[in-house]
């Protein structure tokens, strides 16, 4: 039963994939030689492997000792494994005892197996495999080092108010986080190993409880019929889990803040940790906490109901603006207040280019600027944010190229976008922006009210495991509507730490299931 | 799909900005062939950069073009043909008239304004007293980007002139038993200094007076602020009345009024009362009264209701025996009070409504007389308490 659990918690789950498969049908010889010609014929050319060979003179047994050096730590090797096993020489059965039960051996994890493909994935997972002269068996000592970066603030979802630890790239550390915000044995991890060659860990934790059964299920199912060779982050499980061929809006929530996991798993939902990325998926999610911040829970809820409020409107614009400004300039003259058309009319006298030509060459370049302020190392980022800043916005328009109206709205297009606090919903939202200026270019604001139509049937007929997307407005739920036009006020005793339109449905499932 | 849309953008109702030629006003005159003469006053957007340079200045503001032509249609397309921008007329703010098109009729030219979509109901319209109407589009006007602008502006500034928008006169036209209005503009004296040139700039100044689609005459500035009475647009007044037994005179502001008319259908000439309401502030004490004494204010009260009626009779004896138009809307009222009389006097409402007897009771409430009773420089014993 610890057994289990640790290896639960471990995600050491023995996994029989293509890079073991051909090892797995093999047994363990008898003999010392024939296993380490095995070892050294399987990791051929790996500089990494070190077989130490170990002869006690007196009573004539012979151990092998496989690890790879490079994912070993040194100290806990010859602390843990060497050490006892040097002042356990005198006796052949109390070592091969003490090797195999491993009793009075200082390893907190070890494992006893006859499988070669057992064995390999042991000792690529930071084991050490000790082999003994004459028993068909090794035993896997854990010593595996942990090189990690120390925990930092979350760089990508900066907040104010609430914790500055970030996950990193150790899934094991991740969870740790997790566990110190959820401290009950309800929060489960589950262990699944994707990838044929990188054989990533992957874990699936939730509350039990909390958590609806068919979503944790189909969370399982999913991810354990991925076949792949690699995956190198989370990235690669959000794709293969979500089935969207064409997936503009992002059906996972993926943060890089413990608290906002542990938020998640509250609200019943479900973390996929995958080893080597701080960026943990949560499952499902609606439309509306795409614009939620875990920030809006810890500050008085008037001011985080107004921050929502912000974003909604500043949402509009980011897929709006641009095309609405395109839109009434050049098919609805007739809406624009006499002044102000007449100071956009001076102001594109120079122009040579339709509105919606200029729009779409300033909102691309916006997002070239974008882009590159991203991608280009620190030192240069402010040049190019300066020259940038000074080619669109003042050059540009001196030279009578673009005009000034349009360099507003798209900045402000630009603010708005960045309003949203999920980077990789704001990424979907952006891309609307684009057809949306073309049909603004061609049908004026028939055409966005084509766009608007189209987006909203778009996001209505999806769907996160399970859950509709547009959750609690369609389907409607008054209860959990709350907590998407207001951050919903707490009340002690009768509130669950964080009200989420999620547990709404979940609530609304149970009531229905009452009902029947 | 939107490779096509993209391709063919140019093809739809999409105009750009820089290729709308933005009509601010429309003068109308009677041309010398008996024709309708329309002078349209275009924008000209400065082009950015230059508005601010001082060098660069006088740049025009605008242009005129002017065509003539039998109807509505004819005209624009004249003068589309002189623009090499499509004339856009939804941002038109004022249709300015010339008094001698006016006089003899608008009904004819009106009917365009109306029934194209792309023209406002909202825009003003004035007549232009003794002038062309292009005239006064030509006045460069220094606060505005464009006269006409101006021109709305003053339109819109409440209380001190009639305000009449295209929808306003379709309506006073439509309705039974009325007869519509329309702003006066006229130019007025203003010299730069050096230059000698007088009209440089324009005011409005009373009301047109019509029936029937043609104007009759006009209403001078005091005679316009009673009618103001009656288009619900008293809003802001300044009245002053001279106090019995010469003590002195009072100003009084009014802030709201409000105006109901009885008509007695059975008597014979035709009976109507006004009754007006005001409610206002003592503005001005020019008297040695103590207005904090209650019966010195009453005595205020009364030579401010007197003045309010003297004026208003005589507006309604110049509108009943001078122009003989219903422009209040006392048929209207009758008609409402009792539809079969109103059928009898319908046909013959002038001369009806030129016989009426109309009686004014006037009532008027101060509300604030001020922090003083009576001005401060007068001495305590020549203060009336």
């Amino acid at each position: 039963m610890t057994n289990r659990l640790r290896r639960t918690l471990t995600g050491r789950r023995p996994a029989f994939d293509d890079s073991t498969r051909e090892f797995s049908e093999k047994v363990l010889a008898e003999d010392l030689e024939q296993n380490e010609a095995f070892v050294k014929e399987a990791f051929r050319n790996c500089l990494d492997l070190v077989c130490r060979k170990i002869r006690y003179e007196d009573n004539d047994l012979r151990q092998l000792i496989v690890f790879l050096g490079t994912l070993t730590d040194e100290q806990k090797l010859n602390e843990q494994i060497m050490k006892p096993l040097a002042t356990l020489r005198q006796n052949r059965y109390a070592v091969e005892t003490e090797v195999r039960e491993g009793e009075s051996m200082p390893v907190v994890k070890k494992a006893v197996t006859s499988n070669w493909g057992e064995v390999i994935l042991f000792i690529l997972n930071g084991y050490a495999a000790v082999f003994t002269e004459g028993e068909t068996s090794a035993v896997c000592f854990e010593v595996s080092s942990s090189f990690q970066r120390a925990i930092e603030d979350p760089t990508s979802e900066p907040v104010i108010r609430g914790s500055k630890e970030g996950f990193v790239e150790r899934q094991y550390i991740n969870f740790g986080l997790l566990r110190q915000y959820i401290r009950s044995p309800r929060l489960k991890a589950e262990a699944f190993t994707v990838g044929d060659l990188t054989q990533t860990k992957v874990l699936v934790a939730y509350i039990e409880g909390l958590a609806d059964d068919s979503i944790v299920d189909e969370v399982r199912k999913k991810i354990a019929s991925i076949r792949i060779d690699g995956v190198l982050e989370s990235g690669a499980i959000e794709e293969l889990i979500v089935d969207d061929p064409f997936p503009l809006l992002p059906r996972v929530q993926v943060t890089e803040r413990p608290d906002a996991v542990a938020g998640g798993l509250l609200e019943g939902r479900v973390a996929i940790i995958v080893d080597n990325t701080p960026f943990v998926l949560v499952v499902p999610v609606t439309f509306w906490s795409g614009l939620q911040s875990s920030e809006d829970y810890n500050l008085r809820f008037p001011v985080a109901t107004f921050t929502r409020w912000l974003r909604f409107i500043f949402l509009f614009i980011a897929i709006f603006a641009p095309s609405f400004f395109v839109a009434i300039t050049s098919f609805h003259q007739e809406m624009i207040p006499t002044s102000l058309l007449l100071s956009i009319a001076s102001a594109r006298e120079p122009v040579p280019f339709p509105v919606m030509i200029e729009a779409l060459l300033m909102e691309i370049m916006f997002e070239a600027l974008r882009e590159a302020g991203v991608r280009l190392p620190k030192a240069i980022g402010q040049t190019v944010s300066i020259v940038g800043g000074l080619v669109i916005g003042q050059a540009a328009v001196q030279a009578g190229i673009i005009s000034t109206p349009i360099v507003i709205v798209v900045s402000t297009t630009g603010i708005a976008a960045l309003l949203i606090p999920r980077f990789n919903f704001a990424n979907g939202v952006r891309l609307f922006r684009f057809p949306i200026i073309l049909l603004a270019g061609s049908f004026g604001l028939y055409g966005i009210a084509l766009g608007f139509l189209g987006i909203l049937l778009y996001v209505v007929h999806l769907k996160s495991f399970g859950v509709p997307y547009f959750t609690p407005i369609a389907p409607f739920s008054l209860r959990a509507v709350k907590d998407v036009w207001a951050r919903a006020s707490r009340v002690n005793g009768r509130s669950l730490s964080v009200p989420s339109p999620e547990t709404a449905v979940k609530a609304r499932r149970q009531e229905g299931g009452e009902r029947s | 799909m939107l490779l096509v849309l993209m391709l063919n953008t140019g093809c739809w109702d999409r105009k750009e900005i820089n290729d709308i030629g933005l009509v601010m006003g429309t003068g109308l005159d009677l041309a010398d062939n008996g024709k309708i003469e329309a002078t349209i006053q275009v924008a000209v957007p400065a082009p950015s950069g230059q508005s601010t340079g001082a060098g660069s200045k006088e740049t025009e503001k605008f242009f005129l073009i002017s065509a003539v032509g039998e109807n509505g249609i004819e005209i624009q397309q004249k003068l589309q043909q002189k623009m090499s921008r499509t004339l856009f007329f939804a941002h038109r703010s004022v249709i300015l008239i010339g008094e001698s098109l006016a006089r003899k009729g608008v009904n004819d030219i009106l009917d365009t304004f109306n029934r194209s979509p792309r023209n406002r109901l909202k825009t003003y319209m004035l007549v232009v007293k003794g002038r062309k109407a292009a005239d006064l589009l030509q006045v460069n006007y220094p606060y505005e980007l464009a006269p006409a602008e101006a021109l709305k502006e003053m339109e819109m500034l409440k209380g001190e002139g009639t305000i009449v928008t295209l929808r306003d006169f379709m309506i006073a036209s439509a309705t039974e038993g009325m007869s519509p209005t329309i702003g006066v503009l006229e130019p007025a004296d203003f010299h730069r200094p050096g230059e000698k040139e007088e009209d440089r700039l324009f005011r409005i100044n009373g009301t047109a007076v019509f029936k029937s689609g043609k104007l009759t005459g006009f209403l001078n500035n005091a005679k316009t602020h009673e009618f103001l009475w009656f288009r619900d647009n008293k809003k802001t007044d300044k009245i002053s009345a001279d106090l019995p037994g010469g003590k002195g005179n009072v100003g009084y502001f009014i802030t709201s009024g409000s105006y109901k008319i009885n008509a007695d259908a059975g008597s014979n000439p035709l009976k109507f009362h006004v009754s007006l309401k005001a409610k206002g502030d003592l503005f001005e004490n020019n008297s040695p009264l103590d207005v904090t004494d209650a019966d010195n204010l009453t005595i205020v009260k009364k030579a401010i209701e007197d003045r309010i009626k003297r004026d208003m009779q005589a507006f309604l004896r110049k509108i009943q025996t001078g122009y003989k138009s219903d422009i209040v809307g006392f048929g209207q009222q009758l008609q409402r009070e009792n539809p079969k009389k109103w059928r009898t006097v319908e046909k013959k409402w002038d001369q009806y409504f030129a016989a009426a007897k109309i009686s004014v009771s006037v009532d008027v409430t101060i509300n604030n007389t001020g922090a003083i009773g009576p001005p401060l420089q007068l001495k305590e014993k020549e203060i009336e308490k």
